[in-house]
C-alpha cells in the first residue's frame, strides 16, 4: 500500500515525462534556417570525409619522398605541388585532416563525456566532492592553457596520444561546470522527487533524467570545445611538441614551411588554410546550435 | 485651451508580423491642474499612448498621425533637441518598476541632481541640494545622506519616491505617471499616492495616470479615459464614470470589482473572452465579440466615439443618437422595461394558469 | 573584504602548489638532465657514473623530486629560481628572466592596450547598430579572428610585409646596429603586435558588444531620455558604465592568456622574451628556466585574478564580499 507522502506511480512518471525536452524537432528546424550553421556543418563533414577516406583517396603517400621532384608549383600529377623533400602537399593535407581530427573529435568526446560524468556527480553528491571538484576545475580555468599543455607535452613525450591525454586533462573543466549548474538547478525541482519516488538510484537518475536537460548547453560547449582543440593541436606540433614528422599534421606541415617563407611561401598558406576553414565551419556550427537549442540567447 | 491636448494619435509598430496599431485615433486633453486617468487593461495601448506623449517611441514604433499640443506647440512637430528640452522639464514622466528605472551604478542622488544639470546651467554643488530639497519634499528620511545611497540599497516605495523626486525637481507643468504603483505593496502604494496628491496640489500640477487599477482612479483622477485595444471607449468625469458606466467594457470592469457591499452569493461580473489580437482587429466594434448587449449592427459598423446627452464621449452604437432614432426597442432601458413585461406576463400566465380548475 | 581576498589569495597559492607540484613531478619522470652532455664528450672519464654521481649531489639533483620541489619553492619565495643547466648554464635563472621580461612586456602592454581601444570601439558600435552592415562586419571579423590560429596570421602577415612587401622586417627586436634607434623598434614591433591585437580584438568587441546589448535593453535608460538627458550621454554615461562591468573582470582575468599568446608569436618574430625563453627552456629540458618562468605565470595568475575581484567590487556598487 503507499503511504501518504510518496507520490502515486503514474503521476510521478507523468511529471517526469512533461518535465523532459521533447522538443528535438523545433531545434531541429530552427538549426536549419540558421544558413551560416548549415554551411558550417557542411564543411565541417567535407573535413571529416576527407580525414575518414584519405587513405583512399589521396594521389600519393604521404611519405613518398622524391628529392628530384622538390618545390614544384601545382600541376596535374601534383594538383597542390610538391614540397621540400618531394612530397605531394594535397596528400600531406588530406592526411593531415585525418591526422588533426581525429586528435580533436577524440580529445573532445573523452573530455566531453568526462567533464559531464564529473560535473554531474559533483552536483549530484554535493558536500565536499562537490566543493574539490569545482574549486579544481576553477582554478584550472584560469591557468593559462597553452604554456603548461607545452611543458606536460614534453615530458610526456610528443606523439598523438600525449596531445589527447594533455587536451582531456585540460578539457574537462568547461563542461563539468555547465552541467553542474545543471544538475544543482534540478537537484531540488520536482520531478527530482518523482524520480525517487519510482525508486531509481542516484546514477539511474542523474543519466535518465538530470543529464537530458543539460545536454544543449554541452552540445554548444562540445562543438566549441572540438574547435578549440584543433587549433591547439595545431599549436603543439607547430611548435614541435605534437604529432612529430614524418607524420602529417597541418600545424607541423606549417612549421616545416616555416623555413621556406622566403622561397615558397605558398608551402605555409595551405595548411594554415585548412585549419582556419575547419575552425570557422565549427564555430559557425557551434553558434547555429547555441541559437537553436536557447533562442532566447540571441546576442 | 486645455494645457496637453492629444488629438487623433496615431502610433503603430512595425512588427516582423505584421502592422500592429496600437493607439489608433486617440483624443483627449489635460486641463492644467487636474489629473486625467486612463484606465485600461494590459496590451489596450495606454502605456504606448504615454510614451507617444513623450515621444519616446522607438523603431519599429512610430507615429504615424494626430497631434499632441501642449501649451499650444505641437509636439511631434519639433526637432529631437526641441523636444528634448522639454522631456524632464516641462513633462515628466514615472514608470512602474523603481528598481529597474534607476540606473544600479550611480547614487540616487546623483541621478536626480543630474535632471536638474540637464536642464539649467547649475553648477554641481547647487544641483545636490535642489536634489537634497527634492528628497526631503518627497518624504525620505536623512535626505542628505540618502543622497549617496545607490538604488538597490532602498526599498521599493523608497526607490519609487526617488523617482517622483527626479521627475519633479524640475518643476514641470504635467507629471505622467505610468502605473506608478502597481510593484508596490498595498501600504506603500496609499503612500505614494499620498504624496502625488499633495504635491500635485501644491505645484498645480497636472496628472497623467495610467493604471488598470480602477481603485486607483477613483483616488486620484478627475477625469477618466477608459481605452479598448488602442482606442478610447468612455471618457467621463470621474464621479459619472463610476456612478454610471455606460459603455458595456466599463460597466464589465465596475461590475468586476467586489465592494463591501456585495453579498456573499453574488457572483462577480466576468468579461468573457479576451483582447483581441492587435494585428487583426475586427472590422466592426472591437469589443463585440465579449460584450452582452452587442447589437448585430456592432458587429458590422465600427462606432465612432461619439457624445452622449449627459455630456461624457462613449464610442458604443447603444448611446449612438442615429441609431436610437431608429429603433427606440434597442435602448438598454427600453430592453429592461421589456425583460420586466415579459416576465411579469409570464408570471400571470402562470397564476392564471393555476387558477384554473384542471 | 579583506578577509574574502585573504581567503582568494591562500585558495589560489594552495593550489598553484599543487599545480606546480605536479608539473614537476611530471617533468622528473623523464630522462634528461644538465649531464646528458657529457655521455657524448670524447673524453671517456667525463661518462664515469660516478663522477656524475658527484655532480649530481652538487646541484642537489640526486634527492627525491618532492625534496627539490620544496628547496625549490621555497627558492621561489626568496627570489631564488635557480641556475640554468643547459641554455646558460650557471646562470641564474633570475637573470634571464629579468632580461627578458621588459621584452615580453613591450609586446604584451601595447598589444593588450591597442586590443582594448579598439575592441570597446568596435564592439560599442556594433551593438548601438545592431544588425546594421557595419555590425555584420564586424562579426565575420570577430568569427574570422576566432577561428585563426596565432602562428598562421603571424607567417601569413610576415609573407605579405616582409617577404613580398618589403615593407617592415620578419622578426627580431632590433636591426643591428641599431640598438637605441626608437623609431626602429616601433618598426620592429608592428607585427607581432599585430597579431597578438589582430586576435585579442575579435574575441574583446565580441564580448563587449553582447554586455552593451544586454545594458542597452534595461530600463533605466529610458528612465535617462525621459529625463531629457542627450543621447550621447544616455550611451557614453549611463549604458557604457553598466556595460564595461563584465567587460573589466574579462580583460583582468584574461591577463595571463595574452602572456601565453605571446610564446607562440615571439618564437615565430624570434622575440627575446619569456615565451621564446620559456618554449626553448622545454625543448632543451632546462628545467630550473620552465620552472622560473612557470613561477611568473603563476603570480601572474594570482595577481590577475586577485586584481579582476578588486576591480569588480571597485566598479559595481552593488557587490559587497564578506
Amino acid at each position: 500500500m503507499a503511504t501518504a507522502d510518496a507520490l502515486p506511480i503514474g503521476r510521478a512518471a507523468e511529471i517526469i515525462e512533461s518535465a523532459e525536452i521533447g522538443q528535438w524537432g523545433a531545434v531541429w528546424r530552427r538549426l536549419r534556417r540558421h544558413r551560416f550553421a548549415v554551411l558550417g556543418a557542411v564543411v565541417l563533414g567535407l573535413f571529416t570525409a576527407i580525414a575518414v577516406l584519405a587513405p583512399v583517396i589521396a594521389p600519393a603517400g604521404y611519405d613518398e619522398q622524391d628529392l628530384l621532384r622538390r618545390y614544384l608549383t601545382p600541376s596535374a600529377q601534383n594538383l597542390l605541388g610538391t614540397d621540400d623533400l618531394g612530397r605531394d602537399v594535397l596528400t600531406r593535407l588530406l592526411y593531415g585532416a585525418r591526422i588533426s581530427l581525429t586528435v580533436a573529435f577524440t580529445a573532445t568526446l573523452v573530455a566531453t563525456i568526462a567533464g559531464a560524468a564529473l560535473g554531474a556527480v559533483a552536483g549530484y553528491l554535493g558536500g565536499w566532492t562537490e566543493v574539490v571538484l569545482m574549486r579544481l576545475a576553477d582554478i584550472m580555468l584560469s591557468l593559462p592553457q597553452l604554456p603548461i599543455l607545452i611543458i606536460l607535452s614534453a615530458a610526456l613525450g610528443p606523439s598523438l596520444q600525449t596531445i589527447v591525454v594533455v587536451l582531456v586533462v585540460f578539457g574537462w573543466m568547461g563542461v563539468a561546470r555547465l552541467t553542474h549548474g545543471s544538475v544543482l538547478a534540478l537537484r531540488h525541482r520536482e520531478f527530482t522527487e518523482a524520480a525517487r519516488a519510482l525508486g531509481g538510484g542516484a546514477v539511474h537518475n542523474i543519466v535518465r533524467h538530470m543529464l537530458p536537460n543539460a545536454l544543449a548547453p554541452i552540445i554548444v560547449a562540445a562543438t566549441l570545445g572540438l574547435g578549440n582543440r584543433v587549433i591547439l593541436e595545431a599549436t603543439l606540433s607547430f611548435l614541435g611538441l605534437g604529432i612529430n614528422p614524418p607524420t602529417p599534421s597541418w600545424g607541423n606541415m606549417l612549421q616545416n614551411a616555416q623555413g621556406y617563407i622566403w622561397s615558397e611561401p605558398w608551402l605555409a598558406v595551405y595548411p594554415g588554410a585548412c585549419i582556419f576553414l575547419t575552425v570557422l565551419a565549427v564555430n559557425f556550427l557551434g553558434d547555429g546550435l547555441r541559437d537553436a537549442l536557447d533562442p532566447r540567447l540571441k546576442i | 485651451m486645455a494645457l496637453l491636448e492629444v488629438k487623433d494619435l496615431r502610433t503603430v509598430f512595425h512588427t516582423s508580423e505584421g502592422l500592429v496599431t496600437a493607439v489608433d485615433g486617440v483624443t483627449f486633453s489635460v486641463e492644467a491642474g487636474r489629473a486625467l486617468g486612463i484606465v485600461g487593461e494590459s496590451g489596450c495601448g495606454k502605456s504606448v499612448t504615454s510614451l507617444s506623449v513623450m515621444r519616446l517611441i522607438a523603431p519599429p514604433g512610430r507615429i504615424e498621425g494626430g497631434s499632441i499640443a501642449f501649451d499650444g506647440r505641437d509636439l511631434l512637430a519639433l526637432s529631437d533637441d526641441e523636444m528634448r528640452k522639454i522631456r524632464g522639464k516641462s513633462i515628466a514622466m514615472i514608470f512602474q518598476e523603481p528598481m529597474t528605472s534607476l540606473n544600479p551604478v550611480l547614487t540616487v542622488g546623483a541621478q536626480i541632481a543630474e535632471a536638474v544639470t540637464t536642464h539649467e546651467k547649475v553648477d554641481d554643488a547647487r544641483a545636490k541640494d535642489r536634489a537634497v530639497e527634492m528628497l526631503e519634499k518627497v518624504g525620505v528620511s536623512l535626505a542628505r545622506q540618502r543622497f549617496d545611497a545607490y538604488p538597490h540599497e532602498l526599498s521599493g516605495g523608497m526607490r519609487q519616491r526617488i523617482m517622483i523626486a527626479m521627475a519633479l525637481v524640475c518643476d514641470p507643468r504635467i507629471l505622467i505617471a505610468d502605473e506608478p504603483t502597481t510593484a508596490l505593496d498595498v501600504t506603500i502604494q496609499a503612500q505614494i499616492l499620498e504624496l502625488l496628491k499633495a504635491l500635485a496640489a501644491e505645484r498645480h500640477l497636472s496628472l497623467m495616470l495610467i493604471t488598470h487599477d480602477l481603485g486607483v482612479i477613483a483616488e486620484m483622477a478627475d477625469d477618466v479615459v477608459v481605452m479598448y485595444a488602442g482606442e478610447i471607449v468612455e471618457s467621463a468625469p470621474v464621479l459619472a464614470l463610476f456612478d454610471a458606466p455606460a459603455h458595456p467594457y466599463t460597466r464589465g470592469l465596475l461590475g468586476s470589482i467586489p465592494t463591501l457591499r456585495t453579498g456573499k452569493s453574488e457572483k462577480l461580473t466576468v468579461i468573457s473572452g479576451s483582447v483581441p489580437n492587435p494585428l487583426f482587429y475586427p472590422g466592426g466594434c472591437r469589443f463585440e465579440p465579449r460584450c452582452t448587449s452587442a447589437l448585430p449592427l456592432c458587429r458590422e459598423r465600427h462606432p465612432a466615439l461619439a457624445r452622449a446627452p449627459d455630456g461624457r464621449l462613449v464610442r458604443c452604437f447603444l448611446y449612438d443618437e442615429t441609431v436610437r432614432a431608429v429603433d427606440p426597442a434597442l435602448l438598454p432601458v427600453a430592453r429592461e422595461q421589456r425583460a420586466a413585461a415579459a416576465a411579469a406576463a409570464t408570471a400571470a400566465a402562470a397564476a392564471m394558469a393555476a387558477a384554473e380548475p384542471s | 573584504m579583506r578577509n574574502y581576498l585573504l581567503r582568494r589569495v591562500l585558495q589560489m597559492v594552495v593550489l598553484l602548489v599543487f599545480v606546480t607540484g605536479l608539473i614537476y613531478f611530471v617533468l622528473n619522470l623523464f630522462p634528461g638532465g644538465p649531464f646528458d652532455f657529457l655521455a657524448f664528450s670524447s673524453d671517456p672519464r667525463d661518462a664515469d657514473p660516478m663522477a656524475i654521481q658527484r655532480l649530481e649531489a652538487l646541484l642537489g639533483i640526486d634527492k627525491p623530486w618532492y625534496e627539490r620541489y620544496f628547496t625549490w619553492f621555497l627558492g621561489v619565495l626568496h627570489g631564488d629560481f635557480g641556475t640554468s643547466w643547459v641554455m646558460a648554464v650557471g646562470i641564474p635563472v633570475g637573470d634571464l628572466l629579468g632580461q627578458r621580461i621588459g621584452n615580453t612586456l613591450t609586446l604584451s602592454i601595447t598589444a593588450t592596450v591597442i586590443s582594448l581601444t579598439i575592441g570597446l570601439a568596435i564592439g560599442i558600435w556594433s551593438a548601438v547598430k545592431q544588425y546594421s552592415l557595419s555590425d555584420n562586419i564586424a562579426t565575420a571579423f570577430s568569427f574570422a579572428g576566432q577561428s585563426m590560429p596565432t602562428f598562421w596570421l603571424g607567417l601569413m602577415l610576415i609573407i605579405v610585409f616582409a617577404v613580398r612587401l618589403k615593407w617592415l622586417p620578419a622578426g627580431d627586436i632590433y636591426t643591428p646596429g641599431k640598438a637605441d634607434d626608437v623609431g626602429d623598434r616601433v618598426i620592429h614591433l608592428i607585427l607581432p603586435v599585430a597579431v597578438l591585437s589582430l586576435i585579442q580584438i575579435a574575441l574583446w568587441s565580441r564580448f563587449v558588444r553582447s554586455s552593451m546589448l544586454e545594458v542597452l535593453r534595461q530600463d533605466f535608460l529610458r528612465t535617462a531620455r525621459a529625463k531629457g538627458v542627450a543621447e550621447r550621454l544616455v550611451l557614453g554615461k549611463h549604458a557604457l558604465r553598466n556595460a564595461l562591468i563584465p567587460v573589466i573582470t574579462i580583460v583582468g582575468l584574461d591577463i595571463p592568456n595574452i602572456f601565453s599568446g605571446a610564446v607562440v608569436t615571439e618564437s615565430i618574430f624570434n622575440w627575446p622574451g619569456m615565451g621564446k625563453l620559456y618554449l626553448d627552456s622545454v625543448l632543451r629540458h632546462d628545467i630550473p628556466v620552465s620552472m622560473g618562468v612557470l613561477a611568473v605565470i603563476a603570480f601572474l595568475v594570482i595577481a590577475s585574478n586577485l586584481l579582476a575581484d578588486v576591480l569588480y567590487a571597485v566598479v559595481d556598487p552593488r557587490i559587497r564580499y564578506d
